[in-house]
């Protein structure tokens, strides 16, 4: 038993069989797929609907009542196939059509490739590649992005952009888009014949589209179409579940990164100088290491456009991969690249600004005279609250906010031997600046500390800046100058604030705390650990028979005593030099100038 | 070189002529134009011939009115538009001094 259906051809109603209707119904779509895009195509659709219902009206009768499927075979011998139709139309049209069959067939073979200008980001390359290999141009764009990345994407895209020609025509960009628009055509006149047909076969309508694409594509290409057919599909579908994955991964990689960012910003993940810091804390030293209230907030704005921007778009897209969205328009699209781009450009002027900021060093130095104390000198760090906040880090941080100061640990204590009658303290601080007079400006803004009572020497290590300061590098070198035979006791918590002691033994100075240490003539002389002498003095000479060295010695090498300048080097044991007279002359100057 | 598309081609060309000379005489069917052309093998089927009519009747060439019909839908009845009569006069010139141009030609090559 054969299932009849009704249909209505140029407003008659005809009965016909399952099968017959199938292949009148794929007749009829590629006819209307070969003459949608021709002027008048609706006419001469409407004309051959006509014909085909006066031949039916000819093959039906009393006794039969139904078009079977050599009727419609017939009709089709008398009407022609569809190829033939094209013979009448013009020559153009005929080549594209064919074309687009060829197309169909090969699924990519006949392709053009054309730059998309329509659809275009920069160039339209990676919209015309898109077409060219059927897929989304999304992952031509990410793709472009990973070579950028990589480090020739940009080359590869400009000679693209100059080789591969802008599809102008509209010949052009169906060349370009290939078999697309057949489809979508397809498509388009199986809905509208469905709806002819009214909504009494709703069921049928899926399966006679997939026989509609079966037969269209036998038709055309045979097995390889087959082939070709099922190798794009099975692609595609790849490409579509990878696309799902790599949508979900976009946008759960955004999120994090978005949450990561806000986390940071309120709890402190942000490590700058050592320490983590919060929002706040971040503002506070992009404040601090900028030159005006405008280059702060364009530091800020910079900062914001290019992590903000980019996790947007990183969502979006994640979004429209999974569900299929509607590509951004291309304000939108250029919206986010241009606040990107303009994030980037901001950055580059507001780091350079930093960078000419920090251009010239300038110091200046203070000197402090050692009030008289009995017996050894205590050397300890003052174990304040400020100690103890950094200490809670142990010392990583070189910028704590506290108490609303910033108090920054870029302090350190060296000794020297002193040829003064006295015993010192020579503070130098260093800066950077714009220039030379500016880094000095800044070095006095800054605010240190030691205080002596009696043989305690206490030195604060840290040094503090007001809000309103800027920060450039600030450190503070503190230089205690003592006689020969001076004691001093390096205190424990002095481990991290001594730095570079020269001594003789050569102990470094983690090893010099909890130690008692003399000047001597040849430097200093650590009195209380005695495992350190042998291996310095190699030979038959004592470490501490500094008495018996040759005083000769200096005299043969005069060169290198100049070089030495200021430094207590275990070769320098002499009166004062000259050169170190003259240093201090130099820095009593600078002391005045200031 | 397709020798099946210069054929096709070359059938095209005087097909226009064909059609409306079949018109001059008196008004015709689709279908009745279809016998002709294809009696005298301008044609094989019939789906040719819609897309051109309805060209020369978009060109103004042609003009149709409808009549009902015993055997089926209304069809569409052809006459000549004066535009039309004009254009068979070029074309035949046209076609005349072809056939002229083709065998002095192809004489003159053997």
């Amino acid at each position: 038993m054969n299932k009849t259906l009704n249909i209505n051809l140029a407003g008659f109603i005809f009965h016909i069989d399952e099968d017959a209707y199938q292949e009148l119904e794929g007749y009829l779509t590629k006819i209307k797929a070969q003459f949608v895009n021709t002027e008048g195509g609706e006419e001469i659709i409407q004309d051959i609907e006509s014909r085909i219902a006066e031949l039916f009206r000819l093959r039906i009768s009393e006794a039969k009542e139904v078009i079977n499927k050599e009727d419609v075979a017939e009709v089709i011998g008398i009407m022609g196939k569809p190829e033939d139709y094209l013979e009448a139309d013009d020559y153009e049209g005929a080549k594209q059509q064919k074309q687009e069959r060829e197309q169909a067939y090969f699924q990519r073979s006949s392709r053009i490739i054309y730059r998309d200008a329509d659809n275009r980001i920069i160039g339209g390359v990676a919209a015309g590649l898109a077409h060219y290999f059927k897929i989304d141009p999304l992952w031509v764009r990410l793709l472009f992005v990973a070579l950028f990345f990589a480090g020739f994407g940009t080359l590869v895209y400009i000679i693209l952009w100059i080789v591969v020609p802008k599809a102008n025509t509209t010949v052009e960009k169906l060349q370009m888009r290939g078999e697309r628009v057949n489809i979508s055509n397809i498509e388009k006149s199986i809905r509208e014949e469905m709806d002819a047909l009214g909504g009494k076969m709703r069921g049928f309508a899926a399966k006679a589209k997939a026989h509609d694409y079966q037969q269209y594509s036998q038709k055309t290409g045979g097995f390889f179409s087959d082939l070709g057919n099922f190798i794009g599909m099975a692609v595609r579908t790849i490409f579509k579940v990878l696309g799902k994955v790599i949508g979900f991964l976009l946008i759960l990689f955004a999120f994090v990164v978005l949450v990561g960012i806000i986390a940071g910003l309120l709890t402190g993940g942000f490590h700058v100088l050592g320490n983590n810091m919060g929002f706040w804390s971040l503002m506070d030293f992009l404040e601090l290491v900028t030159v005006d209230a405008l280059h702060f907030n364009s530091l800020a704005v910079g900062l914001l456009l290019i992590t903000i921007a980019p996790l947007f778009l990183f969502i979006y897209l994640g979004l429209r991969l999974l569900f299929d969205l509607e590509p951004l328009n291309k304000s939108a699209r250029n919206g986010i690249l241009i606040s990107i781009l303009a994030g980037f450009i901001i950055l580059i002027i507001a780091g350079s600004r930093i960078g000419i900021s920090l251009d010239s060093h300038g110091s200046y130095s203070e000197r402090f005279d050692l009030d008289p104390y009995t017996d050894t000198l205590h050397i300890e760090v003052n174990e304040d609250a400020v100690y103890q906040a950094f200490e809670a880090y142990n010392f990583n941080p070189h910028w704590m906010v506290i108490d609303e100061r910033n108090i920054f640990g870029d302090v350190d204590l060296t000794v020297y031997k002193s040829n003064d009658s006295n015993n010192f303290i020579l503070t130098e601080i260093h800066s950077r600046g714009n220039n030379r007079r500016e880094a000095r400006a800044f070095a006095k803004e800054l605010q240190y500390s030691f205080q002596q009572t009696d043989s305690l020497l206490e030195f604060d290590h840290y040094y503090t800046l007001d809000t309103d300061s800027r920060y450039r590098g600030q450190e503070v070198h503190h230089k205690l100058y003592i006689r020969v035979g001076t004691k001093i006791y390096l205190h424990e918590n002095t481990i991290d604030l001594i730095y570079d002691i020269k001594n003789i033994g050569n102990v470094w100075d983690h090893d010099m705390v909890n130690h008692w240490w003399e000047m001597t003539d040849k430097g200093l002389l650590c009195l209380d650990c005695l495992e350190q002498q042998e291996p310095v003095w190699p030979g038959d000479e004592e470490a501490d028979d500094a008495e018996n060295f040759p005083d000769t010695e200096q005299e043969e090498e005069p060169d290198e005593k100049e070089d030495m300048e200021f430094s207590t080097t275990s070769l320098q044991f002499s009166k004062p030099s000259l050169d170190h007279v003259a240093h201090l002359v130099l820095h009593k100057t600078v002391q005045a100038i200031l | 070189m397709n020798l099946e598309n210069t054929k096709a081609q070359m059938r095209k060309g005087v097909l226009e002529l064909c059609i409306l000379s079949l018109l001059k005489g008196k008004d015709a069917y689709a279908s009745d134009i279809i016998e002709h052309l294809k009696s005298a093998q301008m044609i094989v089927v019939e789906g040719t011939l819609y897309p051109l009519l309805t060209r020369l009747k978009n060109a103004d060439l042609l003009s149709y009115r409808w009549e009902e019909s015993k055997s089926g839908p209304p069809r569409k009845y052809y006459s000549l538009t004066e535009k039309g009569r004009k254009a068979i006069d070029e074309l035949t010139e046209t076609w005349n001094q072809l056939v002229e141009a083709v065998q002095k030609t192809t004489k003159n090559a053997q």
